[in-house]
């Protein structure tokens, strides 16, 4: 897909997010309008209805539609997702507050034991709500494990969804009309069909491509490289640089799966390599899978390759585990032979952690690779960089046409922080700069 | 620059469904 398409269809989906958002505010306020109340309560009853349809189209975003996905890598969708429910949450805040600020007496509402059960629909949505975003942005800080995480938060996002449906029919001031109400029913079968879609659909799907651990290959930097093959299939094509995820040793419908950059080749089509870093739950087990193990792959996703733009040279900025991406696009330039002038700076914890440490120094046979390790604990003797990668020392190891090279950054989020910003400082235009933030959740 | 973007459009999207409830309301109370 040409850049220019990718753009329009960006632009598109975003126009067709609003229209989505707002449309069926419009349709409650069509027709045959019951008296009004004073603009503050239209006005909140408007957000409410706004929010509703907000919370509807997560389950959209999240339906990992390739084609939605594209104009923007999936990352980048689900970051959209996560700042969307904030705004979503916001609204439908304003929408309550709004009502128990200029009509005090609906605060006896909040009274569950005595409110009508319209009310408690609402509260009871808001609560769900709340939590939910809570487990999200505080998952780690409550010990709640990732798997735990994946599994209550579509039943707690059904539940918001489905209570805030039913409040708004018990309310019924605005859908006392039938086709009304059949509007916002198919609306909300709409949004669970699409939840249906994610949790039986593609587990189905995914169940019939099947792969196979054909090994577990130790890494530095105590990280493990998955080598999987396809079993009975011929596997995917990827573009280097991108992601999947990944279930193993379990069914897809566990919704047991973990998002993982690929680290081979996209040249290779026989194999798919996943270099994972033990720091997790799930992630610290790595070492212990068996050889032969089934796997499971959805996938590929995300826009951190360098397919989408053409550049006539490549800076890549790695801090420790962010290596892996740019390890599957340098093995695929090698593959190709590109004749690119790469630059590539790592930083990373001591000498021995430095993940990929051999291959990446025999690369240097295949590539134009310049490499700068940058270390934190540099051992007895090292003449190399050290410290964090600072304005000075990108500024020292890039050259002056910094406008027209594309820079490719991935690790820690403070390092992809400064890192961005340094990159602004020298003047790299922001379109020249791919960032890859996998901290999800 | 994605998520910049995205975070804009984020913003813009908030601030245009508040606009939009606005004005709903004021043509529900007339």
């Amino acid at each position: 897909m040409t850049q220019r398409r990718l753009w329009l269809e960006g632009v598109l989906w975003i126009v067709a997010y609003i229209a989505l958002t707002l449309g069926p505010l419009a349709v409650v306020f069509i027709g045959d309008a019951p008296p009004a109340r004073g603009f503050w309560t239209e006005f909140s009853s408007a957000l409410g209805f706004a929010g509703l349809s907000m919370l509807g189209l997560q389950f959209a975003i999240t339906a990992r539609f390739g084609r939605i996905a594209a104009p923007y890598g999936l990352d980048i969708a689900l970051q959209f997702h996560r700042h969307i429910t904030l705004v979503a949450a916001a609204v439908l805040l304003a929408h309550v507050l709004l009502l128990f600020v200029t009509r005090p007496e609906t605060l006896a509402l909040l009274n569950v034991i005595d409110a009508p059960w319209r009310a408690r629909a609402g509260v009871a949505s808001m609560v769900v709500l709340m939590a939910l975003i809570g487990a999200s942005i505080w998952r780690e800080r409550l010990g709640i494990s990732y798997e735990l995480w994946r599994q209550t938060h579509a039943l707690a996002a059904v539940l918001a969804v489905g209570l805030g449906f039913v409040h708004v029919v018990g309310v019924g001031h605005y859908l006392s009309i039938g086709w009304k109400q059949v509007f916002w029913l198919t609306i909300t079968a709409a949004a669970f069909a699409l939840l249906g879609y994610i949790r039986l659909v593609k587990p189905f799907m995914l169940q019939r491509r099947p792969w196979r651990v054909a090994g577990v290959v130790p890494q530095r930097g105590d990280a493990w490289s998955l080598v999987l093959e396809p079993v009975g299939h011929t596997g995917f094509r990827f573009q280097p640089g991108q992601f999947c995820w990944l279930t193993l040793g379990t069914s897809p419908f566990a919704i047991r799966e973990h998002p993982f950059s690929i680290s081979s080749s996209a040249r290779q089509e026989d194999h798919v390599e996943l270099t994972i870093k033990a720091l997790g739950d799930f992630t610290s087990r790595i070492s212990d899978v068996q050889p032969g193990t089934t796997a499971y792959l959805d996938g590929p996703y995300g826009a951190f390759t360098p397919n989408r733009k053409d550049s006539p040279a490549y800076v890549m900025i790695a801090g420790g585990i962010g290596i892996t991406p740019m390890m599957s696009i340098l093995r695929t330039f090698a593959d190709d032979a590109d004749p690119r002038h790469i630059l590539l700076i790592y930083a990373a914890g001591g000498w021995d952690d430095i993940t990929f440490r051999e291959e990446i120094d025999e690369l240097r046979q295949r590539l134009d690779l310049e490499i700068h390790y940058v270390l934190r604990d540099p051992p007895e003797g090292w003449e190399g960089l050290t410290g964090k990668v600072t304005n000075e020392l990108l500024d020292d190891l890039t050259d002056t046409d910094v406008q027209h090279v594309s820079f490719f950054v991935c690790g820690p989020p403070a390092l992809m922080e400064a890192v961005q910003s340094s990159l602004e400082d020298l003047g790299v235009p922001l379109w020249n700069i791919r960032l890859e933030r996998f901290n999800l959740v | 620059m994605r998520y910049r973007l995205m975070l804009l459009v984020v913003s813009l999207i908030g601030v245009a469904i508040v606009v939009t409830a606005a004005v709903f309301a004021l043509l529900a109370e007339q």
